[in-house]
């Protein structure tokens, strides 16, 4: 069903790592990816490894629910792995079938690509399955609100953000609901060639649109109702503090990304 | 009890759901229902928001795949094969709640056309069921060439109804078709409903969770509490249990629960009726045996 996408989805908890503020989570995790790239030597990954699966546990998620958000990206993973697998050139030859061979650095390379997609995903899912889009659009527009100075929206496009994150679950299930509806008049959504398939999606794409008008409609106006008009003098209901588990988190971070980039820069 | 029981037209057994299973999502919706619908009964499902009516008849038509259970349509397991799902749902219509919002086509009659098309049927045929279909749902001709997007809030429901009827299914299953609607709406849907049951011999499988709309029209009542079957049996008998129903947190018909209310200050009126037509006779009838007049 499509309900059950997991990647970027938000897991409701009260871990520690739900409680920490949304921008210090925001800047670690770009922290971590750019560990992830200039990282290369097996014992710094394994370093992140520890750190990026650590946290995953003191999350409390499971295991296999990060592993399933992996799923999509799958087949990209393995394509990329094997294209590094057999395409790259190397002095110590292990097998050779015409233009594709196997080297030592073609297995080291290929095993680097597939543990920096996979703890890239993981990480940054740990990310958004801790934190719920309102305080992550929050941390973005705080992280963000030097660049007001150069009147750059920030508070609309983050305004706009959150409204598009808000809506992603009513619209996956709208139209499951209306999928089933033409279902039970026999639509047939899985079967045919491409024009017939495109062309099932009609009963389904018009009442989605409609219903999102007139959703986009209501909701401006009930935003309007509450004198809602911008940026310009309003106040937070939830107002971001960093606290004592935020230099905690920052510290183990530096720890371990920091410990991972020495051993990089040293082996 | 002598005398072969025909089959079923309809059987559920052992139904189970479980939503997002395997996720910290998961949820369950049905616990072990079982329930069988005999060709011709009007039966109306009544029970509290979530407690999991919509997601049952989702699986009568194999719209939702039970988690474990069984469905059988005339005896045959309904998921038996998975190429046959698509020609039981032509016969067994479903109108989903707020079904106005699954109208899609430029006009109303291409519309209604849409299953009876997705039937493969003839296009003489489909435009003698689309103006079957209309007359059904008491709308006139002239409206099919119009736009649904036109028309007001019980005209379209009406339409998507005339969608489903125009598949002719043998058993109609519909969810909460008077939610949302004033009065006068309610009324004549209810109306419409009936002389389906009535006049075209459908089997009807009503949602609602008003008591009172179930009591006036079902033959045979179904109560659904946390995903399991509460209570079941004519009106008369459901509405018996007054005090479990209470309890479920459900509540009985206002009238029933009025005779209810004067039996308790010592009034000896039978309580076992839920419309005000037989409100009025026991009371009358009462009021003979008290007064003796
Ligand atoms: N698509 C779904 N995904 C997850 N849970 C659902 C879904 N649909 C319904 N539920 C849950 O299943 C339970 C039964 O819901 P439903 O069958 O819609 O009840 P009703 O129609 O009686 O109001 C509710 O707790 C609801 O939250
Ligand atoms: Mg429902």
């Amino acid at each position: 069903m499509l309900r059950d996408i997991t990647l970027g989805q938000f897991f409701p908890g009260n871990t520690w790592m739900h409680r920490i503020d949304p921008r210090t989570k925001i800047v670690l995790v770009m922290a971590m990816i750019v560990a992830l790239f200039v990282c290369s030597h097996a014992a710094a990954y394994v370093v992140l490894t520890v750190y990026i699966f650590g946290l995953i546990a003191i999350s409390k998620l499971s295991l296999r629910m990060v592993l399933r958000g992996l799923k999509p990206l799958l087949v990209i993973i393995l394509f990329t792995a094997v294209l590094n697998l057999f395409l790259t050139p190397g002095d110590m030859l292990l097998w050779r079938a015409g233009p594709v061979s196997i080297t030592m650095e073609g297995i080291q390379k290929a095993a680097l690509i597939v543990a920096r997609l996979v703890l890239l995903i993981a990480g940054t899912s740990l990310l958004t399955y801790t934190t719920s889009p309102i305080q992550l659009t929050d941390g973005l527009e705080r992280l963000l609100s030097p660049l007001k100075k150069l009147h750059l929206p920030i508070h609309e496009l983050a305004m706009m953000m959150s409204l598009a994150l808000r809506f992603i679950p009513t619209l996956v299930e709208e139209t499951d609901k209306i999928m089933s509806a033409q279902r039970a008049r026999g639509a047939d959504f899985d079967s045919g060639n491409l024009l017939h398939r495109a062309k099932a999606l009609i009963p389904i794409l018009v009442p989605l649109f409609v219903s999102s008008f007139r959703r986009a409609d209501e909701l401006a106006t009930a935003m309007e109702c509450r004198l809602y008009r911008g940026d310009i003098g309003r106040t937070r209901m939830r107002q971001l503090q960093l606290g004592r588990d935020d230099a905690i988190c920052v510290i183990v971070a530096i720890l371990f990304l920091g410990g991972a980039i020495v051993l990089q820069i040293l082996t | 009890m002598n005398g072969q029981k025909q089959t079923p037209i309809l059987e559920v057994r052992g139904l189970s759901h479980v939503y997002s299973v395997g996720t910290p999502f998961e949820q369950k919706a049905l616990d072990d229902v079982n329930l069988s619908v005999d060709k011709g009964e009007f039966i109306a499902i009544i029970g509290h928001t979530g407690s999991g009516k919509s997601t049952l008849i989702q699986h009568l038509n194999g719209l939702l795949r039970p988690t474990t259970g069984q469905v059988l349509f005339h005896g045959q397991d309904i998921f038996q094969k998975t190429s046959q799902l698509r020609k039981i749902r032509f016969q067994i219509g479903l109108l989903f709640q707020y079904p106005e919002y699954q109208l899609f086509e430029e006009t109303v009659g291409q519309d209604i056309a849409y299953g009876p098309a997705n039937m493969g049927l003839h296009n003489s045929e489909i435009t003698r069921r689309v103006s079957d279909a209309l007359d059904a749902v008491g709308l006139p001709q002239s409206i099919a060439e119009k736009s649904p997007f036109e028309l007001s809030g019980g005209q379209k429901r009406r339409v998507a109804l005339a969608g489903v009827l125009a598949m002719q299914p043998e058993i109609l299953v519909l969810d909460e078709p008077t939610a949302g609607l004033d009065p006068a709406g309610r009324e004549e849907m209810f109306e419409l409903i009936r002389d389906l049951h009535d006049k075209r011999d459908t089997t009807i499988l009503l949602v609602t969770h008003s008591m009172e709309d179930a009591a006036r029209v079902a033959s045979r009542l179904i109560v659904m509490r946390e995903g399991q079957i509460f209570l079941t049996g004519a009106p008369a008998q459901v509405f018996g249990q007054a005090e479990a129903l209470e309890r479920a947190g459900l509540t009985v018909p206002q009238v029933t629960k009025i005779l209810l209310a004067l039996r308790a200050r010592g009034i000896p009126v039978d309580t076992r009726c839920y419309t005000v037509e037989q409100a009025v006779q026991k009371l009358l009838a009462c009021r003979e045996e008290v007064l003796g007049c």
